[in-house]
């Protein structure tokens, strides 16, 4: 391969490896984002927030995660944890916690739980 | 001209920005009605009011592919068309959607083509885009218990042919030899496509692999089909020329493609034999490499998929591989050469 011919190449074999090197991080991770992932995982979410005792209702949840309070989520449950995480560390006027109740492929429930630190 | 792209890849990503327009498709998937939210980067979070952010992004998808489209500056529209994407999907984490990142990267790596690299770093996206989701599976026991498949096809999906037809084996079984199947054909796919010579081997079992799953669940998941459609097709050979064969074809409709014909591709057909359906058909196959014809597809796939056609839509995927693929498989495969546009 002469120099030019090189030179033609460099700029997308650069984005193809950034690719595949991120693949390969994010499989050591919980999240899948610019992954190669496409429906590997199957979750099923349900997120509930709770302030005062009170449960939010589904609406006043749904507005503020943007999702569905109860869905599938088709990359990694690390991805609802991580909005989760990003919300409440951004937006104001937090629940006292919020609970992320999932089930990743069918295995039994397993539950994540974010709480205010105040 | 050195930096022109192969006239195989300008078609792909013009089809597929016809594409994008007319199902409306966008850089951001949220089920929210789309636009900044939370990014995954703080830098894009610090960009203006979310308003402004969105309509930039908007502009710049929308202006890019008017660049590709009808002007000369192909590798720049692509360039900003992928930058939209890959921007939309770091600016919105519950945006992430491998099907408009994979579209997004049929335009980057069209924007980062040149008359050397032809056509291959579409190649190589496609075996990469393989490589990464056999190795998710690979290490996932789930994939290899079955118990992926079967959450996906019966209880998600709740697929009533599925669940009978796995109703015939014992617990459990049809998944693991379904998700064993998927990781095998995934890494077959992407070392038959590390060969410019083994690419339509590679095709036949990305059809086995997607079809069934577009059929089973039925959804194109987004832009992903098309663009996998555009990606592949942008691997085999078109015709520089189109020859008219009056004993075959109908005068009639070459008249009109040749009215279409802004490339100079069509040669003149004379002859006045009687029109009969059966020529429309031949003169329809045989130029199907016509780009009004493929303008013509690409609105005809865009219709069924929104009028969710999507059997008669992998018949004439199926059809058109069948055709104007699997025939090309030996044939020894030289690299296109540069467009001039």
């Amino acid at each position: 391969m002469t120099s030019l011919s090189f030179k033609k190449w460099l700029p997308g074999i650069l984005f193809l490896s950034a690719q595949v090197i991120n693949t390969l991080y994010e499989l050591m991770q919980d999240t899948r984002t610019i992954s190669w992932a496409p429906h590997t995982t199957q979750v099923f979410y349900r997120i509930d927030a709770f302030e005062n005792g009170v449960t939010w209702d589904q609406q006043a949840v749904e507005a503020r995660y943007g999702l569905a309070q109860t869905h599938w989520e088709a990359h990694a449950p690390g991805n609802i944890r991580r909005l989760v995480n990003s919300v409440e560390a951004q937006a104001s006027a937090h629940p006292d916690s919020v609970r992320i109740s999932y089930r990743r492929n069918g295995a039994p429930e397993q539950t994540y739980l974010w709480k205010a630190s105040r | 001209m050195g930096k022109a792209v192969v006239p195989e890849l300008v078609l792909a990503v013009r089809m597929l920005a016809i594409y994008l327009l007319l199902t409306g498709e966008f850089p951001f998937n949220g089920n929210q009605g789309g636009g900044r939210f939370y990014p995954l980067i703080e830098l894009l979070d610090q960009l203006g009011t979310d308003e402004q952010f969105n309509l930039g992004v908007r502009l710049l998808f929308l202006s890019s592919i008017g660049l590709l489209l009808f002007s000369r500056f192909v590798r720049i529209g692509a360039l900003g068309v992928g930058l939209a994407f890959v921007t939309g999907l770091l600016s919105c984490q519950i945006c992430i959607s491998v099907a408009h990142l994979f579209t997004g990267c049929v335009f980057l790596c069209t924007a980062l083509s040149n008359h050397v690299t032809g056509t291959s770093l579409i190649r190589f996206q496609l075996a990469v885009l393989y490589l990464g989701a056999d190795l998710n599976k690979v290490f996932d026991p789930d994939w290899w218990t079955g118990a992926s498949m079967e959450t996906l096809l019966v209880t998600k999906h709740q697929i009533p042919s599925y669940i009978k037809a796995a109703g015939m084996f014992p617990r459990g079984f049809l998944s693991q030899m379904m998700g064993i199947g998927v990781i095998v054909l995934q890494i077959s796919i992407a070392i038959l496509l590390l060969r410019r010579a083994t690419v339509i081997y590679a095709m036949l079992l990305a059809l086995v692999l997607h079809l069934p799953m577009v059929l089973l669940m039925h959804m194109t998941f987004g832009p992903f089909l098309f663009a996998l459609v555009t990606a592949y097709g942008s691997l085999l050979t078109w015709p520089q020329r189109l020859a008219c064969d009056n004993r075959l074809h109908s005068s009639v409709l070459v008249k009109w493609l040749t009215l279409l014909d802004f490339n100079r591709q069509m040669s003149p057909c004379a002859g006045n034999a009687k029109e009969s359906p059966i020529r429309w058909i031949r003169t329809g196959l045989h130029y199907m490499a016509h780009p009004a014809m493929l303008l013509s597809m690409t609105v005809l796939t865009a219709a069924m998929v929104r009028y969710g056609q999507l059997i008669p839509l992998t018949l004439v995927v199926v059809a058109a591989c069948w055709l104007y693929a699997w025939p090309q498989r030996k044939h020894a495969r030289r690299a296109p050469s540069p467009a001039g546009v």
